[in-house]
């Protein structure tokens, strides 16, 4: 009920919503930055090439700040605003079938599951990447096999992730992508709020 | 002096080349077995050995030496020298 207290109309809109900031300027900054160094070393640089390794570190630095920032970052930010639960995830589940419409202000649980899941991802690619350059493990095959399958299960996890995205939009009417672009989830009215 | 500090400064680059011991241009055989002895006769533990790109490609370590090896099938030669050696 405090969270519905912090609610503002936002006047002159075809739809009533309200509108309510949930991610601070580093949460938006890290995720576009993660989802560009993604893209760039599986698209676009030489795997043997210092600009993978950097652009790679560079992965796990953002993801590192990302997870200090769930300690001592903003109320939506944090870890305890999206636990890793599977229960409350199959819970969630179970009322998107039922036809739940409820908004969650940060992560759903299905959402925090794949957040986590996009993480740790990236952080095993980038371990497995470091191992490669280590004379302990450099050529050995099962790490080269190792980081590909890894950056192979990130495409997927990052297809369904932009499902959830889509199909969450739909479901509660609240544009996620413009939520982490400006920081600003609108909720249209009536909708309950977790 | 000056003479000196051109020498470290080249010493600085031409030392890691020489405890490399591999180089563009040296002879390593002209099939997967022949690279693979050749580079464990100098030495280096063969990783790993697969044709790419119509050469024969050979992942190396000796010591702290990682080595990145092209060798053009045809000719026997390393054509190409990658890793940090």
């Amino acid at each position: 009920m405090a969270e519905l207290a912090q609610l503002s109309t936002v006047a002159g809109t075809a739809a009533p919503t309200s509108k309510v900031k949930v991610w601070d300027p580093l949460v938006r900054l890290i995720h576009w930055a993660l989802a560009l160094t993604i893209l760039t070393n599986g698209v676009f640089t030489n795997p043997e090439g210092e600009l993978h390794e950097m652009v790679g570190y560079a992965a796990m630095g953002l993801v590192a700040t990302r997870l200090a920032w769930g300690l001592i970052g903003p109320r939506h930010a944090r870890f305890t605003a999206f636990p890793p639960s599977p229960g409350r995830a199959i819970r969630h589940l179970r009322a998107l079938i039922a036809g739940d419409r409820g908004v969650h202000l940060s992560h759903n649980p299905l959402g925090a599951l794949m957040v986590y899941n996009i993480w740790g991802t990236v952080l095993a690619i980038a371990a497995t990447g470091i191992m490669m350059g280590t004379p302990q493990f450099f050529g050995v095959p099962w790490v080269r096999a190792l980081h590909e399958l890894l950056f192979d299960w990130l495409v997927l996890s990052v297809v369904l992730h932009l499902a959830g995205v889509f199909y969450d939009t739909l479901r509660t009417g609240v544009p996620l992508i413009r939520a982490m672009l400006d920081g600003h989830k609108r909720i249209p009215h009536g909708r309950e709020v977790e | 002096m000056r003479k000196l500090l051109l020498a470290t400064a080249l010493s600085a680059f031409a030392l890691p080349a020489l405890a490399a011991g591999l180089s563009v241009g040296q002879q390593l055989g002209t099939s997967e077995t022949a690279v693979h002895d050749s580079l464990v006769k100098l030495g280096y533990d063969v990783r790993r050995l697969e044709i790419e790109d119509g050469l024969i490609e050979a992942y190396a370590v000796k010591g702290k030496e990682m080595a990145e090896v092209s060798v053009s099938p045809d000719s026997g030669l390393i054509v190409n020298l990658g890793g940090n050696g």
